[in-house]
């Protein structure tokens, strides 16, 4: 199962990247991309199976990546790794076609909760 | 909660991001309102603003060496292959992290998360703010941030 991890920090994608190792899911091959406009169109080329999103990043927002996703048709699984976990902003997600929200600052077993069915 | 977060909390708040996402829990070891020197050690600043009908500014800073080590730690890579760009990274993701954290201990705080912003002073704030320094005993990493009551 193919990954991407969207997030307009490095430092946070490395570190999603480490959390998905510790959590057993080292075998899926990953992709990044640094905001939702660039997610988009590598979305569009490479087919993920999984979307990782953070909310809040320049050019595109994680809320508007997966609402024109959804409106183009396109049902990848999409999650969201987020500073605001409020009841609020997860509703929205769900509302929105996610799979579940994931509030920063997360621990290996929030990763194994959440993508335990998703990646075995 | 309509008050500002106390300089005990603003420290558990921070500790518990760092603790959770690379575990570094830091001790608080000054309420004091001093900013953080304009000479040497060099310090990094990075502020994020929390817009709405009560406008605030979350801010962080650390010295040289310690915003080296927390790059280097969440980086996961050596501290002398970290460069200028991932220490801006770094704490541009901790602050994000740190007022969302500040945003749901006031709970009552429907605002919006702005972007992190790198910058190179932080002036005195003329209206009311709490600030705290933190102190990882371990490796000697200083954390200062704030929550100041204005846009900065």
């Amino acid at each position: 199962m193919k990954i991407m991890i969207v997030d307009d920090s490095r430092a946070m994608r490395m570190i999603v990247r480490r959390t998905l190792r510790n959590a057993g899911y080292e075998q899926h091959p990953i992709v990044e991309a640094s905001n939702g406009r660039e997610a988009l169109q590598l979305i569009r080329e490479t087919s993920p199976d999984l979307v990782l999103a953070d909310w809040n990043m320049p050019e595109m927002s994680g809320i508007e990546l997966i609402t024109t996703l959804r409106s183009e048709g396109n049902p990848v699984k999409f999650g969201f790794i987020t500073t605001e976990g409020s009841q609020e902003r997860t509703a929205m997600a769900l509302g929105e076609g996610a799979l579940f929200l994931i509030a920063k600052p997360f621990t290996v077993e929030d990763f194994k909760l959440k993508m335990g069915g998703l990646l075995g | 909660m309509t008050e500002l977060p106390s300089p005990q909390l603003l420290a558990t708040l921070v500790s518990g991001v760092t603790d959770t996402m690379f575990g570094m829990s830091f001790n608080l070891s000054d309420e004091g309102k001093e900013l953080p020197r304009e000479e040497p050690p060099v310090w990094h600043r990075v502020v994020l603003p929390i817009s709405g009908q009560w406008p605030l500014t979350v801010a962080i800073a650390s010295d040289s060496q310690g915003a080296n080590v927390l790059a280097h730690t969440m980086f996961s890579c050596p501290v002398d292959e970290v460069d200028g760009g991932m220490v801006n990274d770094a704490l541009s993701e901790l602050v994000n992290i740190i007022a969302g954290q500040v945003k749901g201990a006031m709970s009552d705080l429907q605002q919006t998360l702005g972007l992190p912003l790198v910058v190179d002073s932080i002036a005195a704030p003329a209206g009311k703010w709490r600030a705290a320094t933190l102190k990882n005993d371990a490796s000697h990493v200083v954390i200062w941030v704030a929550i100041i009551d204005r846009a900065v």
